[in-house]
This record gives C-alpha cells, sequence and structure tokens, in this order.
C-alpha cells in the first residue's frame, strides 16, 4: 500500500504532531495494509519535513511492520535531508 | 523640515540605537504631525525603520536592526529576572504558536525570493530548533514557558531563544559525565545521543549542524557560558566570557 505524509499535512514539524498522525495511521490507513504487503511511505506534496517528525512516525512505522517499510525518492530538501537521520530496519 | 533635521533624527537614533516617535519628537522640538511626516519619508527612504505596534514603536537604523534585535534578546537570557521582551508578540508560550509562526516561514522566504530547496530547509531547521526547546524543557521550565522566535527576511537573520534548562542540564540526564557546557555543546552537536533517555533519538542538532553547512549559513547556538558557531562552512566551540540561561540560536541568511 500507498501511505501519502501529504494526508496528514504539507508542514511536518513536531513529535507531539508526529505521534498523533502515527495513531491516525493505524486506526483509519494501515488497518487496511495486507499481510506481508509492502508499505511504501510517500512523501510527494510535504513541503517541510523534520527529522523529529520522521523518526517519530517513520520509527513507529518500521518498528510495527519490520521489513516491510519502503521510502520512496522525494526531490524535497528538507525530505532528503531529514531522512539522512531515520534508519529503517 | 530639511535635511539637517533627518541627520539630527538619524544621529539620535544612533546614539540611543533605537527611539521611540515620542523621544524623537521631543528632541527635535517640532510638532508631532510635522516629525511623523519626517519620519515616514525617511522610512520610505529606507534610512530608518520602524518595528513594533502602537504604542510599542521603535525606529532603528537599518544596519543595526540585527546587533539591536540580538542584544535585547542576550539581556533578557542573562536577566536573573525575566523581565518582559519589548517584542512580545514574537513569544511563543505554546508549541502551538511556535508551529503557527513556522508554518509561514517557508512562503515568506519564498515571497522575498529565495527558492523553494532552501526555503523549506531553512524551515525545517527552525522548527527542530524550536521543538527541541519545548521537548526538552517541558514541565520543568525554570521560570518562562516558551519560546522568542524572530524571522527578518529584509535584514536576513533569525533568532530563536527560550529561557530554558539550557543543554547542559538536558544532556546530564543520560551522560552525567558531561561537566561544562563546552563539552555539552560538543556532545549536542556532533554525536548522537538523546537528553530524553530511555527514548532512541538525539540527531535534532546534527541535522541543523549538516543542514547550515549545506545551505552555507552563518550559525551561532549559545547556551550557559559556552558558543558554536558556523561561519564560512568553518565550525568553532568557545567559552563565552558571559553567561546565559537557555539557548539562543542566530542564523544568518
Amino acid at each position: 500500500m500507498k501511505l501519502e505524509l501529504k494526508r496528514f499535512g504539507d508542514f511536518l514539524s513536531s513529535r507531539p504532531a508526529a505521534r498523533e498522525a502515527w495513531l491516525a495511521a493505524k486506526a483509519y490507513v494501515l488497518n487496511q495494509v495486507q499481510p506481508n504487503e509492502k508499505i511504501e511511505v510517500d512523501f510527494s506534496g510535504v513541503k517541510v519535513l523534520t527529522p523529529s517528525w520522521a523518526d517519530e512516525f517513520i520509527s513507529n512505522l518500521a518498528k510495527e511492520y519490520p521489513g516491510r517499510v519502503v521510502l520512496l525518492p522525494s526531490d524535497n530538501s528538507s525530505v532528503k535531508a531529514s531522512l539522512e537521520f531515520v534508519k529503517i530496519e | 523640515m530639511k535635511t539637517d533635521t533627518a541627520n539630527k533624527i538619524l544621529n539620535f537614533i544612533k546614539q540611543n540605537r533605537q527611539a521611540t516617535p515620542k523621544e524623537i519628537i521631543n528632541f527635535i522640538g517640532f510638532s508631532a504631525p510635522a516629525v511623523f511626516r519626517q519620519l515616514k519619508k525617511m522610512t520610505l527612504k529606507g534610512l530608518i525603520q520602524k518595528t513594533g505596534t502602537p504604542p510599542k514603536v521603535f525606529y532603528y537604523l537599518p544596519m543595526d536592526k540585527k546587533v539591536l534585535m540580538t542584544q535585547e534578546v542576550f539581556a533578557w537570557l542573562q536577566s536573573t529576572q525575566p523581565a518582559t521582551l519589548n517584542i512580545d508578540q514574537l513569544y511563543c508560550s505554546t508549541r502551538d504558536v511556535f508551529e503557527a509562526r513556522n508554518q509561514r516561514v517557508a512562503k515568506l522566504l519564498i515571497d522575498s525570493g529565495k527558492d523553494d530547496s532552501f526555503s523549506y530547509l531553512l524551515s525545517a531547521v527552525i522548527g527542530e530548533l524550536g521543538n527541541n526547546s519545548f521537548d526538552h524543557n517541558i514541565a520543568n521550565w525554570p521560570d518562562v514557558p516558551g519560546v522568542y522566535f524572530r524571522i527578518d527576511t529584509e535584514a536576513r537573520f533569525v533568532i530563536i531563544a527560550d529561557r530554558g534548562r539550557g543543554v547542559r542540564a538536558t544532556l546530564q540526564n543520560i551522560r552525567p559525565d558531561i561537566n561544562s557546557d563546552l563539552s555539552a555543546l560538543r556532545v549536542a552537536f556532533t554525536e548522537v545521543i538523546s537528553g530524553r533517555s530511555p527514548e532512541q533519538r538525539g540527531n535534532g542538532l546534527k541535522f541543523v549542524r549538516n543542514s547550515i553547512l549545506n545551505l552555507e549559513l552563518d550559525f551561532k547556538f549559545y547556551s550557559g557560558n559556552a558558543a558554536y558557531s558556523i561561519t564560512n562552512k568553518t565550525e568553532n566551540f568557545v567559552q563565552t566570557e558571559n553567561s546565559i540561561r537557555g539557548t539562543i540560536t542566530l542564523i544568518s541568511f
């Protein structure tokens, strides 16, 4: 499934906002993911991403779905810089 | 009024670093409408700039604006009492206020002529710095909660400051061996560590450092009696003469 982060806004900055987004994603988006299905994280439409937001959201996602999270490439400067600090297994 | 009046006003502002309309009127001795007309002319010519909203309006020389604002915030951080800042609408007492203001930063930068790539990354840097203040001081603010946040797209600078616990106290939660503000800054900007152990995080200031180096900006960060700076891509950690509460970040762009 493709997980479009723009659903949570185009300005993704604080940890509390990321935690709220993660809870909403679990309840309303990720409940539709199929067993063993890959989750492609799509950053298109996101203007500002911080490493705090990315860490809080994507680390939780990778922990919940180990080996199934794929980060799609982005041209956005803040997305590229923030993802340098996010590790997924 | 003639040019010599304009010069008198300029000298008066220069001597006092800033001046209110009332102070200028008293000094010049002309009627208020005449002085305001002159101030308007001088502002349109770019000789002076105005900041604040009535009744707290100040005039200053354009080249001094950054210095003036920086001095004002340093004084606030060095005060034993949490004195009020003149420009209190720049104070974000909660994270929501800070986030709402930072959401407008990218557009402000783009409107001022910066490209999207620069604007989005600088906004992320500002977001990381401001949110750090809230993340590491929540429920622990020594006196005034929140951050001072100013961005000026004309004078091209950013100031973010807080009267929080500072970097050293924050990091000592997880690294009790850190025994100076200077070593705290070195760790904060160069090692992956979280001040909110056991959470796995602590990359925020490393991200700030990388981004500032990539954008080739001038950057200064103070906490306690230490400072970290980046000038022309050269980094320096130094001990400072005076100590401040919390942190202050200065970015020139």
